[in-house]
């Protein structure tokens, strides 16, 4: 019974490690004509030292960024968020931007995009997905 | 004369008295009241992993979801013996509020529902609701003034 118990627990404790792993920055364009701002965004964020993962999400009128801050920078998280946005906003004046620490925004992009590279979705239903996702972003309660 | 009396009597009963293990208490308190902000983080990220909640908008179902559990155990008579053992630590966390609600209402269930029950299920509870609705509402009041004067 004490193994039991035992093993149920770290399990449960070990699955907290999930949320620390890291998915490999993925870069998704729905039109082929945001090859450059995929770059330029991807560096900018490589070159930023709290950031460890990323998906990006480029479509003509929008542009979804998620990221993960590394644990010893989450208490500057507002102050981060707020350098990123301030950067694509004059980077991309004419983009929506939307721009997201939020786990669950992370998993919901980077499901999306395995659906993308699989091919199961043309640009209508990606744009709607995306779409989705952000309408999930500006929920609130 | 009778200054000095009194300062004897104090002074024996203070060598009779059992000290209070404070260290002990604050460890235990610690390690069961991080306990349950650990199972708390559990059900948040449950939430967030198999149904639409972020992080942002998964803190709310997480509080109800603790208290219900908090009421539960309660009820069953687990949660008195936690808390005899751990004081503060389950105490303070939000499920103490749980408790607080069920053991009012089960020690006054022999008084009748009406008067029993309802009348005494917000007896401990209340406090926690009134204090938090008048610093919610001041808080609110604060934030709307300085959104209307500009600074944030």
């Amino acid at each position: 019974m004490k193994k039991f118990i035992l093993s149920f627990f770290s399990v449960i404790l070990l699955s907290g490690c999930a949320i620390f792993e890291q998915s490999g920055p993925i870069h998704i364009k729905i039109h082929d004509s945001e090859n450059e701002t995929i770059k330029e965004v991807s560096q900018h964020i490589e070159g930023t030292k709290e950031l460890y993962d990323s998906v990006v999400v480029a479509a003509d009128s929008t542009l979804v960024i998620s990221y993960k801050v590394k644990h010893l920078y989450r208490f500057e998280m507002k102050s981060i968020e707020k350098k990123m946005k301030n950067w694509l906003e004059e980077k991309y004046p004419e983009k929506e931007i939307v721009l997201s620490s939020d786990y669950k925004i992370f998993i919901e992009l980077f499901e999306f995009s395995d659906q993308w590279n699989k091919g199961n979705l043309n640009e209508k239903d990606a744009l709607d997905e995306v779409e989705k996702i952000i309408q999930l972003k500006k929920e609130m309660t | 004369m009778t200054g000095n009396w009194i300062k004897q009597s104090k002074d024996a009963a203070d060598q009779h008295e059992i000290k209070r293990p404070v260290l002990k208490n604050c460890i235990k308190a610690f390690l069961v009241g991080g306990f349950i902000c650990f199972v708390g983080q559990v059900v948040t990220l449950i939430l967030i992993l198999f149904f639409p909640f972020t992080e942002q908008t998964a803190s709310n179902p997480t509080v109800a979801i603790m208290v219900f559990f908090s009421m539960l155990l309660t009820g069953f008579g687990f949660y008195q013996k936690l808390g005899q053992f751990a004081g503060a630590g389950s105490a303070v966390p939000v499920t103490g509020f749980g408790n607080a609600v069920v053991s009012a209402a089960i020690e006054h269930r022999s008084e009748g529902l009406v008067l029993g029950v309802g009348g005494n299920i917000f007896k401990l509870a209340g406090s926690v609701i009134v204090f938090g609705v008048i610093s919610a509402f001041f808080l609110a009041l604060i934030k709307t003034i300085l959104i209307q004067i500009g600074v944030i």
